[in-house]
């Protein structure tokens, strides 16, 4: 099944049978965000031709031109066969929580928007289905990286000043605390983005509510 | 890229220390530090400057063996992890001649990590290095943390390889330091190469010198 990324439309590629019964909360490894990941409707026969062991078998790579074999390697096939097309899954517009992230959360691997089955690693399922391969730190668009810069700035002011963070929140001054460090790090993220970039963006914002804020919405 | 000194029969070889703020590259590097002999090791060198209030320069060399009669001095050094200081990390790389990305495995460190390696591709490409065919290995610090995630999603994100071009090194390689795991393999029809990596406490030393030790082998060999 295909599941959507609500946050940069990443589509990847995710297994139905690995996906527990009550669903599961991913990270796109694109973007960062979250997705519930919910099973589809209908039983769908567990198509895993490279389920990979739950253990550190990382994204794998997949080149178009080589669909992946079928599972119990038969003959020596001549052709390599496709795994047959999943039913269509429902939509998965689904808002990720803002709030809290569950302990282990799969890292969903970007995918083209290429047919291949996937693998799921264990404990949390999914993996990606690159029809090439892809390491995502060689080829980017701007937009995912001004978001994942945007997120680790200010992830940065969290870690560096956690003490401040917790005064600001508890008095409510959390803007007026943090007024130096955000001009900085916005200064940075314009430096390194664009001014384009950054000026039509809400990443910055979105990430200081999110992340700075605890979710709530005090910067805008 | 390494230095020979004729005067003093020394090569000098550049290692720099990457990653997070706060994931525990100067923790590394203040443990080796301490645990090499008096002897055979310069001053350690921290600087702060005014407006770079975590920038952190250590230095550090140490002896390890001669290549043709010449000793070979490792330099090592950290680059400030925060974000926005990318200028200095930028020039620290410099002449780097061997990298270790030291990851915070916390999974709220998760942005920060990839951030990171982004930059670390991308100010090693604006140098004109080729981190691909650069000693380059992994650390994923603080395992012993609760939030702590699991390896295999850390090695999805952080250590995705890079398809092998160079037919000569289209072999599948096992990893010397995790049974079972491979640095070159092939899949799905193309070769994919991964680097070295190691679960570490640097607070405590785990794994602190088999990083070293790993990445100062990757270095030596690339001497020739």
């Amino acid at each position: 099944m295909n599941v959507t990324c609500p946050q940069c439309s990443t589509v990847f590629r995710v297994d139905p049978a690995k996906v527990p019964e009550q669903g599961v909360r991913a990270r796109c490894s694109v973007c960062s965000g979250l997705i519930a990941v919910r099973r589809p409707p209908v039983a769908v026969p567990a198509v895993a031709p490279f389920s990979v062991a739950p253990s550190v078998e990382a994204p794998i790579v997949r080149s178009t031109p080589h669909p992946p074999p079928v599972a119990p390697p038969p003959a020596p096939a001549p052709a390599r066969v496709t795994p047959e097309p999943p039913p269509r899954p429902p939509e998965q517009p689904v808002r990720p929580p803002a709030a809290t992230v569950a302990p282990v959360l799969p890292a969903l691997h970007p995918e083209p928007r290429a047919p291949a089955a996937e693998p799921l690693g264990a404990p949390p399922p999914v993996t990606p289905a690159p029809a090439r391969f892809n390491n995502p730190f060689l080829q980017q668009d701007p937009s995912t990286r001004a978001r994942r810069l945007a997120r680790a700035l200010v992830s940065d002011l969290v870690v560096y000043y956690p003490e401040k963070r917790r005064r600001g929140l508890a008095e409510g001054n959390l803007k007026e605390l943090f007024g130096e460090e955000i001009r900085k790090s916005w200064e940075e993220y314009t430096e390194q983005v664009g001014e384009e970039i950054a000026s039509n963006t809400p990443y910055f914002t979105e990430a200081l509510n999110e992340i700075l804020a605890e979710g709530r919405s005090l910067f805008g | 890229m390494s230095l020979v000194n004729y005067a003093s029969r020394e090569i000098n070889c550049k290692i720099v220390y990457y990653g997070p703020g706060l994931g525990g590259k100067t923790t590394n590097l203040e443990y080796v530090y301490e645990k090499v002999a008096p002897s055979s090791k310069g001053k350690l060198i921290s600087l702060a400057t005014e407006t770079e209030r975590t920038l952190f320069f250590d230095f550090l060399p140490v002896d390890l063996g001669t290549i043709r009669g010449f000793r070979t001095r490792f330099h090592l050094y950290t680059v400030p992890g925060q974000v926005y200081y990318n200028a200095s990390r930028k020039l620290i790389l410099k002449g780097v001649d061997g990298v270790v990305f030291v990851a915070d495995s916390q999974i709220d460190r998760t942005e920060a990590n990839l951030e990171a390696m982004q930059n670390l591709y991308d100010n090693m490409t604006q140098h004109g290095y080729d981190l691909t065919h650069l000693p380059f290995v992994i650390q994923y610090n603080k395992r012993d943390l609760p939030n702590a995630a699991p390896l295999a999603v850390l090695d999805a994100a952080l250590n995705p390889g890079w398809p092998v071009d160079d037919a000569d090194r289209q072999k599948v390689t096992p990893d010397p330091y995790r049974p079972g795991e491979y640095l070159v393999k092939e899949v799905d029809g193309v070769w994919i190469e991964r680097v070295p990596t190691f679960e570490a406490i640097a607070v405590r030393g785990e794994g602190v010198f088999d990083t070293l030790k790993a990445v100062s082998k990757l270095v030596l060999k690339s001497l020739g």
